[in-house]
């Protein structure tokens, strides 16, 4: 992937039914060696992506990887950087101080405290999407969802197709308005 | 009895579970916690390998999850996610069992249960993991490591000779096997009257039971209520079969408490063992000696394969020379083949999956159903793919999963020295020293059972 803020993935809501899979896939996919069953999990499932719920929508929010992304310009200690056009977090670097959370203007950033996640020592880094760098096949949430409500987008890709559809559209209208002439 | 829950403070009422419910168990409107119809449901447990809804640390809080742990009874030690659709846990009732000196203690694991536990220590999916397994169990502190697969032979020995007697005698055809808990009381409660097609067999699991307490107590020098019988499963309907009323026939209940495979699991990280870096073990003899026709229990098409294996030699007298029978293999809902054994064409049906019974049923009820001989199995891929099972993290390695522990259980059939049930030694001498013969009075009275409404 190259581009800054070219990918991120996107939920479609009217095929989201909140069933968590993309949570748990996701969580899964961070882990290090191979864990592919529940019964190796042994630290609490924290997810990169957060499934949110209102009374007529359920979908997971994700990171948009934001060109002149907000939460990589407020992250004072430099914990947020940029590879290869996706906004990661170097755990060693964060300090937790929330300001990327509050920067983004999506909420696909959670701090998680000390009070949740014991193990980390009292260290609280920031839990965004990466985009799944390690995996061949794309993002573990979009490979796993079973109603495939997930999807990568590519926004230059989204781009070039829209301005062809317009001009096809002009096009076509142009056509039209002729024959009736 | 509750075996399955929907756990209404986790359930997102997404649905997923209700897609994968063979028998349409599960109702409620989406976006709402389900609800679970107990009259229905056979207990087979795939919306558990299903559900994804979490204790969130971030939605619920990590007093929820400390919470629900307790509720359900699983050990401090237990640190993975905990979902909405669960199996109402005895680990407990082993743990207190495991620490009465007055219990004999015997476990039995059933065939794939050895193709599954090792994954959830890390191992690669599909680790065959018998000796590993024995060792863990003996670890724990039973007193004897049997084995489902011994009793597996012994469900051969006595279906295949059934069967021999049904097409010989004009009996009730086709016969359908009774290994399956979840697909004998799918006909229980939809098919009443044609419970008598059922195999009158009781499972590997309940023979087991009613063997190790009465000649097993026999073997082991000890008195048969004394014997406390653990059994372990991938399946989580196994419990409610072990609880049914009529399955006391050694004297006492047979079979004491059943835990799933995901339950040892979590036994033996309790007790701090690592069962990936456990040496290989034997299973404790002559209880715990099997045939690779037994092995295959664990996978659609393996009570077939096994059964055509033995009773082959049944109807001719000959030994069938290739015993990989490949025309029952395979994962399709429902195939047939014809085997020929001398002058009879057995003609045999695997079933797998519960969502493939209904035409096969319909067939039955039409009379057309052009079979001596069918298996039906209730989870996607026979015991391998079972509600107790290790459960994957994302469904897109299920395939994988299957797949693995699928050849694990041929190979494993495959390199022992013996694949034929009746091949046995432990087998031939429960016959000679207790049993008499296949189907005979001490055989009907431990190893045979009849149905509701038959």
């Amino acid at each position: 992937m190259s581009g800054e803020g070219a990918f991120f993935v996107l939920a479609d809501p009217e095929k989201c039914t909140g069933c968590r899979a993309c949570e748990v896939a996701c969580f899964a996919a961070h882990q290090k060696g191979v864990l592919k069953t529940v019964g190796t999990v042994t630290t609490p499932l924290i997810p990169n992506l957060y499934l949110t719920r209102t009374e007529t929508i359920k979908m997971p929010i994700q990171c948009h990887h934001c060109e002149n992304a907000p939460c990589l310009q407020s992250c004072l200690p430099g914990a947020l950087e940029r590879k290869d056009g996706s906004v990661v977090v170097n755990g060693k670097k964060c300090i937790g101080c929330r300001n990327c959370a509050l920067a983004c203007p999506f909420g696909a950033i959670q701090i998680i405290g000390a009070d949740i996640l014991p193990e980390l020592g009292g260290a609280a880094p920031a839990f965004k999407c990466d985009l799944c760098p390690d995996r061949e096949n794309g993002p573990a949430c979009v490979a796993t969802c079973p109603n495939e409500a997930l999807r990568v987008v590519d926004t230059e890709e989204e781009l070039r197709e829209k301005r062809i559809r317009s001009s096809e559209a002009a096009e076509a209208i142009q056509g039209s308005s002729k024959g009736v002439q | 009895m509750a075996v399955i829950q929907i756990d209404k403070d986790i359930c997102t009422g997404c649905q997923e579970c209700t897609k994968v419910c063979p028998v349409y168990a599960i109702e409620g409107n989406p976006g709402e916690a389900q609800t679970l119809v107990a009259e229905r449901c056979v207990m087979c447990g795939q919306c558990v390998q299903k559900c994804k809804s979490y204790v969130s640390l971030i939605d619920h809080g990590p007093e929820m999850y400390n919470k629900k742990r307790e509720e359900r009874m699983l050990p401090e030690t237990v640190r993975e996610p905990l979902f909405a659709a669960h199996n109402v846990s005895h680990l407990a009732e082993v743990i207190k069992a495991l620490g009465d000196p007055s219990l004999f203690t015997i476990v039995q694991a059933a065939p794939a249960v050895r193709v599954g536990i090792a994954e959830d220590f890390g191992l690669p999916l599909g680790s065959l993991a018998s000796g590993k397994m024995a060792a863990g169990l003996r670890r724990l502190g039973f007193k004897k490591v049997y084995d489902t697969n011994f009793s597996a032979d012994l469900t051969i020995m006595e279906e295949g000779t059934e069967l021999v007697k049904r097409v010989t005698e004009k009996g009730v055809l086709p016969m359908f096997t009774s290994c399956c808990p979840g697909w004998v009381r799918y006909m229980e409660n939809n098919h009443p009257e044609l419970t008598k097609h059922l195999s009158s067999c009781k499972s590997p699991q309940q023979m087991a039971g009613a063997v190790f307490k009465t000649y097993g107590a026999k073997l082991d020098g000890v008195k048969g209520a004394k014997v406390y019988n653990v059994s372990v499963m991938p399946c989580t309907c196994k419990t409610f079969e072990a609880a049914r009323a009529e399955m006391n026939s050694s004297g006492w209940q047979d079979i004491d408490v059943v835990i799933t495979t995901r339950e040892l699991g979590y036994l033996l990280k309790y007790k701090g063992i690592d069962l990936a870096t456990l040496p290989d073990e034997e299973f404790d003899m002559p209880l715990g000696e099997y045939t690779g026709a037994g092995a295959i229990f664990g996978v659609t098409g393996g009570v077939m394969e096994a059964a055509i294996r033995t009773g082959y030699t049944l109807i001719t007298g000959k030994e069938l020379k290739d015993v990989d029978i490949n025309a029952v293999r395979g994962s399709d809902g429902f195939r047939r083949a014809e085997i020929k054994a001398g002058d009879l064409t057995l003609k045999v049906g695997v079933v797998t999956n519960l969502k493939n019974i209904d035409p096969v049923i319909e067939q039955l009820q039409a009379g057309t159903l052009d079979a001596h001989f069918v298996e039906v199995m209730t989870c996607p891929e026979g015991c391998i793919s079972g509600g107790g099972q290790p459960k994957l993290l994302s469904d897109t390695d299920v395939p994988e999963a299957y797949q693995s522990r699928r050849n694990a259980t041929y190979d494993h059939d495959k390199a022992l020295p013996k694949r034929k049930s009746h091949e046995s030694g432990a087998i031939k001498k429960i016959y000679a020293e207790f049993l008499e013969k296949p189907n005979g009075h001490k055989s009907h009275e431990l190893l045979h059972t009849s149905y509701k409404s038959e």
